[in-house]
């Protein structure tokens, strides 16, 4: 079985038209498969803008991309036009640095030392019942674009750890970086209250 | 209720385990998973030499008829490990 010359070219041409493509199933607001999201999550901690094909557009492509990357399964992540893997390659080489190697950018350390993120005793305890209920680690992450994350689950092993007033936040190596001087308070909005996360960060990067 | 010709999840293990086993003589292969999704531990001397990429690919490759439209036994393999003998016993 081949790839007929036309498509080879056409998935070459995708391949090659931005620096980092993800062929996945559907977009990175709306991920149509578990592994397609976790490849967009780990991008959004590293880069602000990439390049996306969604394979359930195109049938074609979806099947075409398989042959072309000698690689059977959708998520598929190319940078500089050379396929790097799938699902669990990328998620590899992102808790090991080499994905920041591959990107060409520098590996945010590994440290929490200088990461001080402030609470107030309202939304700690806010968070301390969801621990609680979820009975899982705390994750916060700030993406690339400065846009805060929080949530449950287990950990991946490469996280940071970070005391946050009497709670423990587990944070990515690119969050970490971004998240010096935040500060977690409870608003009062019409739709009632929600958590808001201040970052510095993004008001030094403009 | 039981649909009639589905396969049950230790055939398509099976067909999994014997697909790899063609591909990689002389394999170490454990196969676990619950229906669609499987999980795999693969032992083989093939990926001395040979990079992660590389090691997946002659695995999956193996596999990829079984994972093949949208009827295929395989949906997806959630966790593929790749030992080489040499680093078996390092791990």
């Amino acid at each position: 079985m081949s790839l007929d010359s036309e498509l080879e070219s056409r998935i070459q041409g995708i391949v090659s038209s931005a620096p980092c493509v993800l062929f996945m199933k559907g977009s990175p607001a709306a991920p149509q498969c578990g592994f397609s999201a976790q490849v967009v999550q780990v991008l959004n901690r590293v880069l602000p803008e990439y390049e996306t094909f969604d394979v359930l557009s195109d049938g074609e492509v979806r099947e075409g991309v398989k042959e072309f990357s000698d690689w059977p399964t959708i998520p598929q992540l190319y940078v500089g036009g050379e396929f790097l893997g799938g699902c669990d390659i990328v998620k590899e080489m992102y808790d090991s640095g080499e994905l920041h190697d591959a990107l060409g950018m520098e590996r945010p350390p590994l440290a929490a030392d200088d990461v001080e993120i402030s609470i107030s005793a309202e939304a700690e305890q806010i968070l301390r019942n969801a621990q609680q209920q979820q009975q899982a680690e705390l994750h916060f992450g700030i993406d690339a674009k400065f846009q805060p994350f929080l949530g449950f689950g287990p950990a991946a092993g490469s996280e940071v750890r970070v005391p946050v007033g009497g709670l423990f936040f587990l944070l990515d190596r690119d969050s970490a970086g971004r998240a010096r001087g935040a500060s977690i308070t409870v608003i009062d909005t019409e739709h009632g209250q929600r958590l808001d996360v201040d970052i510095p960060a993004a008001r030094a990067a403009g | 209720m039981e649909i009639v010709g589905q396969p049950t999840p230790q055939e398509t293990a099976e067909r999994i385990r014997k697909a790899v086993a063609a591909a990689l003589p002389g394999a170490r292969i454990e196969v676990t998973g619950d229906g669609n999704h499987f999980s795999l531990r693969v032992e083989s001397a093939a990926f001395a030499g040979e990079n992660r990429l590389g090691r997946q690919r002659l695995v999956l490759r193996a596999i990829a008829p079984l994972m093949k439209g949208d009827a295929a036994p395989v949906h997806a393999i959630d966790r593929l490990e790749t030992v080489a003998p040499a680093d078996a016993g390092s791990q």
